[in-house]
């Protein structure tokens, strides 16, 4: 008799097990994306001078599209790091230790800044570079995917 | 003291032309600098290494494949360290072993937002 009880109630476990099945499938759907996403950096390239001939009120516009395109992307969750503004000065350091002044190559495509960005594909990833306000301003995003080590 | 973006280019053919060995030999020398400048606290993000491949958008939305201009100088990783000025942290990049193998490393305060 309790051998038939514990039966019954593997019986109700298995029903219940099915029962939730629809909800694991989805629930392993939604997380499907975390599983397969790759991490993407964008770094932005611009003229320092295009900034620096900005009046008050172009920066802040300028500063409002930015947060708005990066808002967008941090709201579908896809934000990993929103990045850093580098200072217009710096060195190079070259082989033999050769410090040059001031920053990469031609001044304007110049390294301003970058961000991190979680998508799909290399396709996908540039697919939301083309949001970003530098682009309406001169300046160009490189999307390279990261290498986790 | 201010934090500091280290950005390294090479010629990703070097890397390629590798033997295990050498890779080998490599790494643990990446790994020593950027474990001396742990030791004394001044990394704050040991940063990440960059997939060869990727894209540029430019203005217009124009897409062009591969990665920045030549590929002798395209960037391959970076690194986010502390220092007192932008002379000490170009010192902290004369250990980096890129240096050994023809590529250099560009040196950028970080401008916090």
């Amino acid at each position: 008799m309790s051998g038939f009880a514990g039966f019954m109630i593997f019986l109700k476990k298995i029903k219940l097990l099915s029962s939730m099945a629809p909800a694991i499938r989805q629930q392993a759907l939604k997380l499907k994306p975390y599983i397969t996403m790759k991490d993407f950096l964008f770094v932005f390239r611009n003229d320092p001078a295009v900034m620096a001939g900005m009046s008050p009120e172009e920066l802040q516009t300028s500063m409002k599209k930015w947060m708005d395109w990066i808002g967008g992307i941090a709201a579908q969750g896809k934000l990993v790091d929103r990045g850093n503004q580098l200072a217009n000065e710096g060195n190079v350091v070259r082989p033999a230790k050769v410090v040059t002044d001031g920053p990469y190559i031609e001044t304007k495509e110049s390294v301003g800044g970058f961000i991190m960005v979680r998508a799909e594909s290399l396709g996908e990833a540039t697919e939301m570079a083309k949001g970003c306000p530098i682009l309406s301003a001169g300046g160009n995003v490189e999307v390279r995917p990261i290498i986790r080590m | 003291m201010k934090d500091f973006m280290f950005v390294f280019r090479n010629d990703p053919s070097t890397l390629a032309d590798r033997s295990p060995e050498e890779m080998q030999a490599s790494m643990q020398k990446w790994m020593d600098w950027i474990g001396g400048i742990a030791a004394q606290g001044k990394l704050i993000d040991r940063g990440n290494r960059l997939n060869p491949a990727g894209k540029v958008v430019k203005p217009l939305l124009t897409i062009t494949d591969g990665p920045y201009i030549e590929t002798k100088e395209s960037v391959g990783g970076y690194t986010m360290v502390r220092a007192e000025s932008l002379d000490e942290a170009a010192e902290m990049a004369k250990g980096c072993p890129i240096l050994l193998f023809g590529g250099n490393v560009e040196v950028r305060e970080i401008d916090r937002m």
